[in-house]
């Protein structure tokens, strides 16, 4: 396993923190754990719920990942989805199923990253030279427009931030970024990140301080005097 | 004014909502209710944070989008049984197209090159010389016994000249329109 990799069956990961508020079941939606049990037994109505209701916190890790491209971020969703599903059979229910189906996408988006990394080096090597200076490697040329209506101005603004906030994800260690995602996007508490990255909390503590001082110290010009 | 360096953490644990113990709670606000620099600080941490969400937010994935995502997932396990998985192959099958046509222009276009720059000077054609059929060998062989033979016809039609003065073979202005026998006849 690379080391910036989460291992869906790390005994570290298996304890019962609550990763995310556990979806009960209620008259009209059933539970996670029903839905996941259907699942598991190839029951299409259980697998299209589970699609429906963590689709878009899938497509949400993606985008992240990906470089704020809406479009890939869809394919890699598309992809991490069909990984979680894949692998639905492994799942023990030691932990919440949110918190292991966190652990698959994010690293389901790990791979697509690299696997696409790859061919854009290959298909275009001047590219990635530019690359190279940061440690993540986001194409940060790819940021999409901003939206074309509101404020021509404050659109303008908006892209440049997004451009230096994607810059500035780049410039942390694949933990730190992971760690700093989780937190500060996902909104996972640092007990849950643990959890789902398989970290000790004093490590994801030290990656999440040193990723926030790394990015506040890119986005200075960002930040009011 | 700089916020105090031996309380980085802690303020970034408040940033992030995650100071939990009451107690270092209790003095970190003690601290900021007298120190300017740490509380300026948190306030810029929160707003940089607010701005910094704000930008990773992904946009709203319309119905379309959500559907087509969600049937691409249904579809490959309403047929799983017995079914190889064909992992992400829409995005696989785009790089390896594009690599093939990479490949296939990169070799036509090593050959146009080679052809442009280094067909007349390729070393194998230097090498060789243009070789003859064996039709043409024996012209050439015989390029001197034609080129006599050319001369003696020449002699021949000097010394055969007749006193009319007309060169054989050549029509004769007064016997056109005759046959060679002498008899008068109009060509029809
Ligand atoms: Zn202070």
């Amino acid at each position: 396993m690379s080391a910036d990799k989460l291992n869906p069956d790390d005994p570290n990961a298996r304890r019962d923190l609550p990763v995310a508020p556990a979806r009960e079941a209620s008259a009209t939606a059933p539970g996670d754990d029903e839905l996941v049990r259907r699942a598991r037994n190839d029951d299409p109505r259980a697998i299209a719920q589970l699609v429906d209701r963590y689709q878009k916190k899938v497509y949400g890790i993606a985008y992240q990942f990906c470089g704020f491209d809406k479009s890939e971020a869809q394919d890699m969703a598309q992809e991490a989805l069909l990984q979680i599903f894949r692998n639905l059979k492994r799942f023990e229910g030691r932990s919440q199923f949110s918190t292991w189906l966190y652990r698959v996408a994010v690293n389901a988006c790990l791979d697509s990253r690299r696997r696409r990394r790859r061919w854009s080096h290959i298909l275009f090597p001047w590219r990635a030279e530019r690359q190279e200076g940061g440690s993540t490697g986001t194409v940060i040329d790819n940021i999409p427009a901003p939206e074309e209506d509101g404020d021509p101005l404050s659109n303008v603004s908006a892209g440049e931030l997004k451009r230096d906030v994607m810059a500035a994800l780049d410039t942390l260690s694949a933990k730190q970024h992971i760690v700093f995602q989780l937190k500060v996007f996902q909104d996972l508490s640092i007990p849950e990140i643990a959890e789902v990255t398989g970290m000790a909390e004093g490590t994801v503590k030290t990656h999440l301080f040193r990723a926030t001082q790394a990015v506040r110290a890119q986005l200075r010009r960002w930040v009011a005097p | 004014m700089q916020a105090c360096r031996n309380h980085n953490e802690t303020l970034m644990l408040d940033v992030l909502d995650e100071l939990t113990d009451p107690r270092v709670r209790r003095d970190w606000e003690g601290h900021l209710a007298s120190c300017t620099g740490c509380r300026t600080e948190k306030e810029r941490m929160l707003h940089l944070l607010v701005q910094v969400r704000a930008s990773g937010s992904p946009p709203e994935l319309s119905d379309a989008e959500a559907r087509r995502m969600a049937g691409a997932v249904s579809r490959e396990f309403r047929n799983r049984p017995g079914r190889v998985s064909g992992s992400g192959w829409s995005f696989r099958l785009v790089p390896a197209l594009a690599a093939a046509c990479v490949l296939v222009i990169t070799v036509m276009a090593g050959y146009w090159l080679q052809d442009s720059f280094f067909g007349a000077g390729r070393v194998g054609d230097l090498a060789s010389e243009p070789q003859l059929e064996p039709p043409d060998l024996d012209v050439v062989k015989h390029l001197d016994l034609l080129r006599d033979m050319d001369t003696i016809e020449k002699l021949i039609q000097i010394v055969d000249i007749p006193d009319n003065g007309l060169v054989p073979g050549e029509p004769n202005p007064e016997t056109q329109g005759t046959q060679p026998d002498g008899n008068s006849h109009v060509v029809a």
